[in-house]
């Protein structure tokens, strides 16, 4: 009997908590519906002012994907002028992960690179300038480093023809398809 | 117990019931977020903003909310709140998002937010916990941003990034460390008690002369 009156007991509270849980997370799941949007745009937005900020020499850049990118690369944009690449790479500082863009000619030389976030610890306590400096350089280093692995990808005849600026709006750097299928690759990949 | 007035509330929470230097509600965020103005600020206005509209919400609940699960209703509230802020903030205001985005989280940890849900939210009507979040809020971001500026200033000889001492005092860089933000808010805890004390010394002598005079 009083198993019984406890089991009530115990139903309403939880009965009550779970209601809360699933009302809480149905408005998290709608406001994410609405923003998700929103949020989206206003990253790519901030992306292309940063690329833009780092490399004011192009005016608009493809992203390149399918490629096998080092650890703490993030991305890598090709400038659709043929400026150079905007390489996104990350670094460990004592205060937290920082994110940098770096941005190279075709040869490969570093011309500016810029912290787009800094660590979230850097809210509290921005990191020791030499710290900040090291983590720099460490993601110019890496920037460099991916840039070698690209170029060689970027002189093989199938790339080339990916990467014509008029035709690679939204292109795929492709290392391993066979030498006859280029043309009908580069033809595909047309916006 | 005499119910008190909205007046009464709102002064309670920034003086009387000062969150951070009478009830010493919030002190782990305050000693980690006052080591500049700017940052003192930013993480007030997030305290603000979050312990005024959870009140409301709890409040509102109130009578729903059984008692045996009352701590994890109110967290759950709280967070809920928290993230949706967050993705409001990061979709319709970005830039203010990146200045106060990584203060957000913190606010649900913040046991000053809590501690009001549970100790007047939960026993008051919707506008009096209004009004005592916005006053709570308001007194936490005063004097957390208070307590920035001191730091900033014996730590940098900045404040809001602005050399004031900078060629009239060496920085005393343990300021800027934890300690130093313990030392600062026990000295504003000092000052608030010897100018309250001297302030409630005051009110009992006038009642005392106002009693006095009637029994005349």
């Amino acid at each position: 009997m009083a198993g019984r009156k406890n089991k009530r007991g115990i139903i309403g509270p939880i009965t009550v908590l779970v209601s809360i849980c699933l009302m809480a997370s149905m408005l998290l799941a709608v406001t994410h519906q609405v923003t998700m949007h929103q949020i989206e745009q206003n990253r790519i937005e901030k992306e292309a002012m940063d690329m833009a900020a780092v490399m004011p020499e192009a005016e608009s850049f493809s992203p390149a994907g399918e490629l096998e990118l080092m650890e703490g690369i993030k991305a890598i944009h090709i400038a659709d002028n043929g400026a150079g690449y905007v390489i996104t790479s990350e670094a460990k500082t004592s205060d937290g992960t920082i994110t940098v863009m770096t941005a190279l000619d075709q040869d490969g030389k570093v011309l500016r690179s810029r912290i787009t976030e800094p660590s979230k610890a850097a809210f509290i306590q921005p990191p020791a300038g030499s710290a900040l400096d090291k983590a720099l350089k460490d993601c110019e280093n890496l920037a460099r480093i991916q840039f070698r692995e690209i170029k060689d990808k970027l002189s093989s005849p199938v790339s080339r023809a990916v990467y014509r600026p008029e035709t690679t709006r939204r292109a795929v750097i492709v290392t391993e398809v066979p030498r006859q299928t280029a043309a009908a690759y580069g033809k595909e990949v047309r916006v | 117990m005499p119910r008190k007035s909205k007046k009464q509330i709102f002064i309670s929470g920034l003086i009387d019931e000062n969150p951070l230097l009478v009830l010493i509600l919030g002190i782990c965020p305050a000693i980690m977020f006052s080591t500049s103005a700017v940052s003192g600020l930013r993480m007030g206005i997030c305290t603000a903003i979050v312990l005024t509209c959870s009140n409301i919400i709890i409040s509102a609940l109130k009578r729903v909310i059984p008692e045996q699960v009352r701590i994890p209703c109110y967290i759950t509230i709280i967070a809920a709140f928290v993230t949706l802020l967050q993705m409001l903030m990061q979709a319709y205001m970005p830039e203010t998002y990146e200045a106060l985005g990584g203060f957000l989280p913190y606010t649900i940890v913040n046991c000053l937010v809590l501690g009001r849900a549970e100790a007047f939210a939960s026993r008051n009507s919707v506008s009096d916990s209004a009004v005592d979040g916005i006053s709570m809020g308001i007194g936490y971001m005063l004097t957390i941003t208070l307590a920035s500026a001191v730091r900033e200033l014996l730590g940098t000889g900045a404040v809001f990034g602005l050399p004031v001492l900078s060629n009239l005092i060496t920085p005393m860089s343990i300021f800027v460390l934890a300690p130093g933000g313990f030392f600062v808010i026990g000295c504003l805890i000092a000052v608030l008690t010897k100018l309250a004390g001297s302030r409630i010394r005051a009110d009992k002598a006038e009642d005392a002369a106002d009693e006095g005079g009637q029994s005349l």
